[in-house]
């Protein structure tokens, strides 16, 4: 039986190719820890910007602000989707692609100018198969969006939304609720709609002592909090989805390894089975040889 | 109001906490000028403009340069909120001189385009102010 040697060089090759996903996976488990170390400490910011700006409507200001008013009309409209640049990363990048052609789709029906942007290459390439081609398009964001990068999108964003050329955003991307869960997310960006909403109503007593000086005003305090608190957001979109991408790959790289695992073992029980044939057979032909000659 | 504690400084970018330290002195730059915080100063909150931020503790002086954010004093903590936060180590005083030469002599049309200019090179004359203070 030549089927043993079959089975063995298949078996040999799944043994190379367990051996790849496992170090993915650990790759992929080192790059989360990190990009989850500078998730955390973007909250400390996140964090301290809310606290602001709950101390500065305590003031009694009437927050208001064009980056929060709804437009009556709305004619130009914008969709922003993060994927990831890699495949090999599960269901990642479909789910968000399919999300992403399906609130596509709406928005080209509800409003007359639309755009396209679209992050990751794996995006892209699904967006453009469909026949969607992005008017921008990014790879540069990796594992790891540093904040300046964020700033320069959002800054065209904040730019052609006050010259009125935007005049809604929606961001899809994949956020990130637990290490065990990570959903598919459409949120509309511009217009904020209201600041400091993330963490509810967190704490809202401990404040008797709201007796801040401003330097200069609260209001202008306020025009600057805003388009801050924008870029924020956006820049946690794009941290969120860069853990989700690695978490993805982990869990993907680990089933992937388990089930070469799997199949080795398969192969293995095949292929003693087949050995131990081939050697019953020879033993048999062996033994028919003597009986002949005695 | 705890009297006993110390002044404690925070400086967090978006991307990270830079520093968060016991601190006996801080100097802030505001938009419209410098802003010195010691303890018991009463709550605030200000706008920072660019330029160099001065912690002054036990074991000396902590100096960053920061780009913009905001400033929040309450129970005798400082937090700084910034874009950025830089070391004037990292900050090399003959680059940024001919960056600012580029940007001055840079042709920009349109009031957006000047203001941009403008920020930018104010952004750079105080990294290189910074720079030049080692």
């Amino acid at each position: 039986m030549a089927n043993s040697r079959a089975l063995d060089k298949r078996r040999k090759s799944i043994r190379n190719i367990r051996k790849i996903t496992r170090t993915m996976e650990l790759i992929a488990t080192a790059r989360f820890k990190k990009a989850m170390d500078r998730a955390a400490a973007a909250t400390a910011y996140t964090e301290r910007i809310t606290q602001l700006v709950r101390d500065l409507t305590k003031t009694g200001l009437e927050v208001s602000h064009p980056l929060l008013e709804k437009r009556e009309e709305i004619t130009n409209g914008k969709l922003l989707v993060l994927t990831a640049n890699r495949g090999l990363c599960g269901g990642f990048n479909g789910n968000l692609t399919r999300a992403g052609l399906k609130r596509w789709k709406e928005i080209q029906a509800e409003v007359p100018n639309c755009t396209l942007e679209l992050a990751g290459k794996k995006g892209i390439g699904g967006f453009e198969f469909r026949g969607h081609m992005p008017d921008k398009a990014f790879t540069h964001f990796e594992d790891k969006p540093t904040f300046a990068e964020v700033d320069v999108i959002a800054n065209r964003y904040l730019e052609e939304y006050t010259l009125g050329k935007l005049d809604r955003l929606d961001v899809v991307y994949m956020k990130f609720n637990t290490i065990a869960r990570q959903e598919v997310a459409v949120e509309t960006l511009l217009p904020l709609g209201s600041i400091g909403d993330d963490d509810g109503a967190g704490g809202g007593d401990e404040g008797a002592q709201s007796q801040y000086e401003f330097l200069p005003s609260p209001e202008s305090i306020l025009e600057e909090v805003v388009p801050t608190s924008f870029k924020v957001k956006l820049f946690k979109c794009f941290l969120d989805s860069a853990v989700s991408e690695q978490i993805a790959r982990m869990v993907a790289m680990k089933s992937a390894t388990e089930n070469a695992g799997d199949l080795i073992k398969l192969l293995s029980m095949q292929y003693n089975r087949a050995r131990q044939g081939q050697i019953t057979s020879e033993l048999m032909d062996l033994i028919g040889g003597v009986e002949a000659l005695n | 109001m705890a009297t006993t504690s110390n002044l404690r400084c925070v400086v967090v970018t978006p991307e990270e906490t830079v520093l968060e330290t016991e601190a006996d002195f801080v100097a802030l730059p505001l938009f419209d000028g410098e802003l010195g915080v010691a303890k018991h100063h009463a709550p605030m909150i200000g706008r920072l403009g660019y330029g160099e931020l001065r912690i002054r503790t036990s074991e000396g002086e902590k100096r960053f340069y920061v780009d913009g954010g905001f400033v929040q004093v309450a129970d005798n903590v400082v937090s700084v909120l910034t874009n950025q936060a830089k070391l004037p180590t990292k900050l090399k005083a003959d680059e940024l001189a001919q960056e600012i030469l580029t940007e001055v002599h840079s042709v920009s049309a349109g009031d957006e385009q000047i203001a941009l200019s403008e920020k930018s090179v104010a952004q750079l004359r105080a990294q290189l102010r910074v720079a030049k203070r080692k």
